[in-house]
């Protein structure tokens, strides 16, 4: 496959799919209204426009240009986001510590080279913090432990 | 008369008790933060909104400013002992204060860089106290043409000046603005964007958004990158501090300069300390008469940067508290605290609110001198603090980002907003794009919308309005023009690119662009 500039062409045609998305949207959806009356698909439809004028020309410009594939962090971008996801899940039904002690354990598989046992330890540590410093300090949010049964 | 009444309020306001106290809760966190590589002022005053909450407006702000000032303090250190800055406006300390460590001058090295940083930040406070009064008295003669061309401006600026491509800013800025439409519009009631989640109803919270963008995004970044080697760490004792003579002749004048740069370039919207360390650093060398000393320890490349950050931090304050246009995502972070508060600041600011704002100012100084008192005797203690390894940090930094969202309105979806826009974040950064700027975009979003709307209906459509005022018209003059000169130094630099045959470089750092 011929070398373009992947980063420029992926960036640029996401802007132009979301410029797009954001004119046609407001134009259809809401009322534009005239200029002297802006209704309130106007500014979205002007900066829909905005975003596939600047999208364009980078997606255009990435084609005849060759670069490399852009590097992407896998491990910690999948483990820190499951990490997030398994904290909002738990949260409210377990309250803080479930939600910390799995959402910290989770997030240390992106550093791969360490045993679960020291694991579990950084995470009761941070349930601990959690708890110290949003339940006693700020003195507020949802209890350390629930039971939704 | 008036100048000392103030300053009076302001001590009063400063001194008290809960004041002084996040006040130096607001530096030490700043101070550890610019330390540590991996972990930047934007991401802890990100982390910190949620606490502002809690808080009395004036105490929320003495916060977080310290939190932005003391880490321009700390981003040195990192740099000259470990060749690693800790905050991108102390980068360019690496270039002579690496070199200068390596040569057994670590101590006068930080300490240099200590008292550089003080009194840059002293003469950016002062030229603070002396000019924002000023300034937001000529700003009460806007109108909603001015506002509208002064904050395009600023959006503009905030895209091109910085560092990368300006094509790229420009298309964050204008996310960041359509983000900003995404829920009820104010004019008409009709959601916008919402897609039916009543949840979306208020729009996108900035808290959530920030966090994303800066917390999650820099961490999913830094957890393979940063990796700090057993340092070079070299004990470094009171005396070891102590600059010769030639050391102390070459201090004043770079220190000056660079406070001079600094402090004129915090005022310009998109101008960051960033560019004002790297700015100072170039016209130093420039200017000596020995610019073979460069690179090689020079004292001047780190004293002029060093001083030139803190000026800088201090006077891009002024934009943001006469006029309540924000210069830069820090400062649109203070702005979107104090809203919290239901305080918008602009021209009335100070006269309506003199209290926080002299008392933010005097604030600034109790905050830079209890910088200079922890650094100096406690320069031991931050280096080793530089071992505490990143696995560790990162599950902490997680944590407090998911509690810190999670409290704000007991909410799973708020986390799960910061969940996609982390994500999102990080597909920016990879594709070569700075999320600053959409910050920018979101919290300005808004008001550049409602100011359009009120200037074309005073017009009744007619756009020539804005070229039209005088003061607009200046303002949009100035605008076309950086955005032309942007525009010019860029197409050359894409042909000469394109000889050289190489990619366009993708700014891969961990920290967002303008801080």
């Amino acid at each position: 496959m011929r070398q373009v500039d992947y980063g420029d062409v992926f960036g640029g045609l996401l802007l132009t799919g979301i410029g797009a998305f954001a004119a046609i949207e407001a134009s259809i959806t809401l009322q534009l209204g005239t200029f002297d009356r802006m209704g309130p698909g106007m500014f979205p439809f002007i900066l829909g426009i905005v975003l596939v004028l600047t999208g364009l020309p980078m997606t255009i410009g990435g084609l005849m240009r060759s670069g490399s594939l852009p590097h992407v962090d896998w491990r910690p971008l999948i483990f820190c986001g499951l990490a997030i996801l398994v904290f909002a899940l738990v949260i409210r039904g377990l309250g803080v510590v479930p939600a910390v002690v799995l959402m910290a354990v989770t997030a240390t598989f992106a550093k791969p080279g360490w045993s679960l046992v020291k694991s579990l330890a950084l995470a009761l540590a941070l349930a601990g913090l959690a708890v110290l410093v949003f339940n006693q300090g700020l003195g507020n949010v949802i209890e350390p432990f629930r039971w939704p049964f | 008369m008036d100048f000392l009444n103030n300053i009076a309020l302001g001590l009063e306001t400063a001194l008290s008790l809960n004041n002084l106290l996040y006040c130096f809760i607001g530096v030490t966190v700043g101070m550890l933060v610019g330390v540590l590589p991996g972990v930047g002022a934007l991401a802890a005053i990100s982390l910190l909104l949620p606490t502002t909450y809690y808080l009395d407006p004036t105490a929320a702000i003495v916060m977080l400013a310290g939190v932005y000032y003391g880490s321009a303090y700390g981003g040195s250190t990192a740099s000259i002992l470990l060749n690693l800055p800790g905050t991108p406006s102390s980068a360019v300390a690496c270039i002579d204060g690496y070199p200068m460590s390596q040569q057994g001058r670590a101590g006068v090295a930080l300490l240099s860089t200590t008292i550089a940083s003080f009194l840059g930040g002293s003469i950016g406070i002062l030229l603070m106290m002396l000019f924002s009064p000023a300034i937001a008295g000529i700003a009460t003669r806007f109108g909603s043409p001015e506002y509208f061309t002064m904050m395009v401006l600023g959006l503009v600026a905030a895209s091109t000046i910085g560092l990368g491509s300006p094509l790229k800013g420009i298309a964050m800025v204008v996310l960041g603005m359509f983000l900003g439409t995404v829920g009820t519009d104010l004019s008409s009631g009709l959601s916008r964007f919402t897609f039916d989640l009543p949840e979306l109803y208020d729009g996108i919270a900035l808290v959530p958004i920030a966090m994303g963008l800066f917390g999650v995004a820099d961490v999913v970044a830094s957890v393979n990158s940063v990796d700090r080697t057993t340092s070079s760490a070299t004990k470094v004792t009171l005396r070891s501090m102590l600059p010769t003579a030639d050391d102390r002749a070459r201090f004043w004048k770079p220190m000056l300069r660079g406070s001079g740069i600094g402090s004129f370039l915090g005022t310009l919207p998109g101008a960051g300390g960033a560019i004002a360390s790297f700015m100072a650093y170039a016209v130093e060398k420039r200017v000596s008469r020995e610019p073979h000393r460069f690179g090689h320890g020079a004292i001047e490349g780190v004293v002029a940067p060093e001083a030139a950050n803190n000026a800088c931090d201090q006077t891009s304050f002024i934009p943001t508290l006469s006029l309540g246009i924000p210069g830069s995502v820090v400062m649109a972070l203070m702005l979107g605290a104090l809203m919290i508060h239901g305080i918008t600041p602009g021209p009335n600011f100070i006269s309506q609110q003199p209290a926080m704002f002299w008392g933010l100012v005097m604030s600034f100084w109790i905050g830079n001198l209890i910088l200079l008192v922890l650094n100096i005797p406690l320069i031991g203690v931050w280096v080793r603090i530089l071992t505490i390894p990143y696995r560790l940090l990162y599950p902490a930094i997680i944590m407090f980002v998911c509690m810190g969202v999670f409290s704000l309105n007991n909410s799973a979806f708020d986390v799960v907003l910061v969940l996609i826009f982390g994500l999102f974040g990080y597909v920016l950064r990879v594709l070569g794009f700075s999320p600053a700027p959409l910050i920018l975009g979101l919290v300005l979003g808004p008001m550049v919308e409602e100011n359009m709307r009120r200037s074309l209906l005073l017009s009744d459509g007619d756009f020539s309005i804005f070229l039209m005022r005088p003061i607009s018209g200046t303002i949009l003059v100035f605008t076309v023009g950086i955005l032309l000169w942007t525009l010019i130094s860029n197409v050359g630099g894409m042909r000469r690119r394109r000889r050289d045959g190489a990619a366009a470089p993708v700014p891969a750092s961990k920290h967002s662009g303008n801080e």
